[in-house]
């Protein structure tokens, strides 16, 4: 047994990855040849090793075909898209469509259920037919619109978990100290949702009591991925992902989410 | 797509970042099977390695013009995929699920004699689940290590730079690794 037996000992899991350098591997491989227990212990490895590489070499295709997973980017990058950008080349043209259908349903709801009662008719039957009509219609609007607000909430929850979870896979910084990430793009995100926090709270009129507790949870931590300069400490993201985990507030988005969206 | 034979990588990118968003199929076909290889090493399961795939995508077209013109694409999708997958796995354990592999007590109740098989031919099904029950022996971070090396081939320097951990890091981690899979697998008492 060498001197330096225990410290080669540790290394044996990277020689049976083939990780080590060459200068390292015949090093290794010298101590081996003569260590009878390390030679044993490298077999072992190096079985688990062969395991791991049997699997990876198993053909494994994607389960859908390439056009496919291009259909389904593509229909998440516009689906998640807040502001078309003009410059870009792909017709925006469907989603807009829908959007402008949905838009005009919704400002059709409001308008109903804020428009003056109709002017009286010449006789007693078309009034009561007109006022009942106007009245299921502004319960159908109602209604229209608290779905639409609480599919909004639904939406706006999904996106702020989308950032709250690509925060803690923001890239590298290019050019600044080691460990610190790039979060540009998440604190302008974040930023553009609080927002839209703003907006769908104040034009809620109740319909999101219920999520209330976990919208303000996640407007908390939106505030503060917000607030964080372009190159931030990978601690600092890492503190705020323990804070996420500690919460459950990716599992409190799914469960809100899903509630306000069920029928 | 073959005008696009013969493309590099970062020219790809210099398109996509100048708007041209046709660049992005080539970057796909390119690397959707590498990093579904790499999803899939690490969660085990087709739907969510196929979702991690698809975030990554996404978020090469939304990040494009803040990715370093210099940039690997390659190494730069595999760091999002692998993060994307880590998340992944982080919360469906947090929320018990069953998809996330096999369940831990399982493994108490596989047979040694069987897992030394289960080395020995991984061809097999039951074989198979052995390994993904192996893995669940591990943290994520060894998971993650273990499956850039053994699924990706990256060096251990790249490892560390994709999961932006300290080489020492990455060689106790894989260590580490590899002798709780051992155990795991029966190897101990062989």
């Amino acid at each position: 047994m060498t001197l330096f037996h225990f410290r080669y000992r540790r290394r044996l899991g990277l020689l049976a990855s083939s990780a080590l350098d060459l200068r390292e591997t015949e090093a290794m491989s010298r101590h081996v040849a003569e260590c009878a227990s390390c030679r044993t212990e490298l077999a072992r490895l190096s079985r688990v090793v062969e395991a791991f590489r049997a699997d990876a070499a198993l053909d494994r295709p994607l389960p859908i075909s390439s056009e496919a997973l291009r259909t389904r980017v593509l229909a998440r990058i516009r689906a998640s898209s807040p502001e078309p950008a003009a410059p870009r080349t792909w017709s925006l043209a469907p989603a807009m469509a829908a959007l402008g259908v949905a838009g005009a349903f919704v400002l059709a709801g409001v308008l109903a259920t804020r428009a003056p009662a109709p002017a009286p008719g010449p006789g007693p039957g078309p009034l009561l037919a007109s006022a009942d009509t106007a009245l299921n219609d502004a319960a159908f609007y109602e209604r229209l619109e608290k779905t639409h607000t609480r599919a909004n909430a639904a939406r706006y929850l999904a996106e702020a978990q989308d950032v709250l979870i690509q925060v803690r896979a923001a890239a590298d910084c290019p050019d600044s100290p080691r460990d610190s990430v790039d979060v540009t793009v998440e604190a302008q995100t974040s930023r553009s949702l609080l927002k839209r926090r703003a907006a769908l709270v104040s034009g809620s009129r109740g319909t999101l009591v219920a999520a209330q507790g976990v919208m303000e949870e996640v407007e908390g931590v939106l505030q503060q991925v917000a607030e964080l300069p372009k190159c931030t400490r990978r601690q600092d993201v890492d503190a705020i992902a323990r804070t996420v985990e500690r919460r459950n507030l990716l599992m409190k988005i799914d469960l809100v989410a899903q509630e306000l969206v069920a029928p | 797509m073959d005008r696009w034979n013969g493309v590099a990588d970062t020219d790809l990118l210099a398109r996509l970042r100048g708007g041209d968003d046709d660049a992005l199929s080539p970057l796909m076909v390119r690397h959707e099977r590498r990093l579904y290889g790499i999803a899939y090493g690490y969660l085990r399961n087709s739907e969510d390695a196929l979702e991690v795939v698809q975030d990554a995508f996404v978020k090469l077209f939304q990040q494009s013009e803040r990715i370093d013109a210099r940039a690997e694409v390659g190494a730069w999708l595999t760091r999002v995929a692998i993060n994307a997958a880590i998340d992944r796995y982080r919360q469906k354990k947090r929320r018990g699920s069953r998809e996330v592999g096999v369940e831990a007590e399982d493994l108490q109740h596989v047979p040694a004699r069987h897992e030394r098989d289960a080395l020995d031919n991984l061809h097999n099904d039951e074989s198979r689940r052995a390994l993904e029950r192996a893995l669940l022996s591990l943290n994520e971070r060894q998971r993650a290590v273990v499956t850039l090396r053994h699924f990706s081939d990256l060096s251990l320097d790249e490892i560390a730079s994709t999961l932006g951990v300290r080489l020492g890091t990455v060689k106790s981690s894989l260590n580490r690794a590899l002798a709780r899979m051992k155990t795991a697998l029966g190897e101990a008492r062989a």
